[in-house]
């Protein structure tokens, strides 16, 4: 009951945005507190102390560092991050992706999620430090609001990716009723041979085609 | 800027407790090494009633400290020491206690040692 108390009044002082969303230093607090606090709730053998001690002590350092990272834009860059666009005006930035270990598959999911199935409609897509991904759309696609009518369905269905990360996707292929000679055509239309050479290219239903190549690293 | 110098506090006070601890430590388990030294020195005399006194009055220091020490220390540790006092006892009380005492009393005073050993700022003990 101590240790719970403990634990309860801890996470109290770190602030309240904190239990929602754990930036990486507070996920590590996180895990480590409950670890310290289980240990000494199994094993009577073990004094209370040795749990209460290093959760006092990690409590405090994460105290200072909170209170660091309010003060410093450097201290807040080191220990939180920043903030990363993973998608300006429609176009992946994949060095960022790359940054971030974020893969084609994992952004498509976080989109959808978001209810966003083209990416040509993302103005900005941002990850964030505690890891969510926070979507903008062109002003064209947004939600409808007091001054703003809603947007014209355009229908297209949702966009399955082809090649993901210069790989070709077979079952999508077929899915999509097209074969591999009118993909080849795409893509020599915009000026590619290979694969390999395209980081992602989405078709929908309407047979429109996102493209994107592969950045050339300098 | 009130938190971060609450928080600094806690860090210094947390520091201090320990360095408390480890001098408290070091004072209970020194005294009640040197009274089992004594003991085992009586011993060799001869005179096994004084090496019997002397263990019993280094179990009455570490029945007075043993709150403090079930508090911060491990209690299987703690428990060993118990026990090998009860053997050191046990063997002083025989009518030929033998080679058995002094080996039993130098585990003893080797686990009472290595209960401030465990405890010591060392880098030794940090990695």
């Amino acid at each position: 009951m101590i240790l719970y108390l403990l634990l309860i009044i801890g996470i109290r002082l770190m602030g309240k945005h904190q239990v929602g969303e754990l930036e990486p230093s507070e996920l590590v607090l996180a895990m480590l507190i409950s670890d310290l606090a289980s240990v000494p709730m199994q094993d009577f053998g073990i004094p209370l102390l040795n749990g209460v001690i290093p959760i006092i002590t990690l409590l405090a350092i994460t105290m200072i560092l909170s209170v660091l990272t309010v003060h410093s834009l450097r201290m807040r860059t080191l220990i939180c991050g920043r903030p990363s666009i993973i998608v300006e005006r429609g176009r992946l930035k994949q060095t960022e992706m790359k940054k971030n270990r974020f893969t084609v598959d994992e952004l498509m999911e976080e989109l959808r999620q978001q209810g966003v199935t083209d990416i040509s409609t993302v103005e900005f897509a941002i990850l964030e430090t505690s890891g969510q991904l926070s979507v903008l759309l062109f002003p064209e696609y947004q939600t409808i609001t007091s001054g703003r009518f809603p947007p014209v369905s355009d229908g297209g269905g949702l966009p399955i990716p082809l090649i993901n990360d210069g790989r070709l996707i077979l079952e999508n292929l077929k899915l999509r009723g097209v074969d591999e000679t009118w993909l080849k055509q795409q893509i020599s239309m915009r000026g590619f041979s290979r694969y390999e050479e395209i980081f992602l290219l989405t078709v929908d239903q309407d047979l429109r085609v996102y493209f994107s190549p592969k950045e050339v690293s300098s | 800027m009130k938190r971060l110098w609450i928080a600094v506090v806690v860090l210094f006070l947390v520091l201090a407790a320990s360095l408390v601890n480890n001098h408290a430590l070091y004072r209970i388990t020194s005294d009640m090494t040197e009274s089992l030294e004594q003991a085992e020195k009586s011993f060799q005399a001869g005179n096994t009633h004084q090496a019997l006194l002397l263990t019993q009055l280094a179990r009455q220091k570490w029945e007075q400290s043993s709150g403090y020490l079930y508090t911060v220390l491990h209690h299987t540790e703690s428990d060993a020491v118990l026990v090998l006092f009860t053997q050191a006892q046990h063997y002083l009380e025989q009518k030929n206690p033998g080679r058995e005492y002094p080996v039993c009393n130098a585990a003893l005073i080797t686990q009472i040692e290595l209960l401030y050993e465990m405890e010591r700022l060392n880098l030794k003990n940090l990695l």
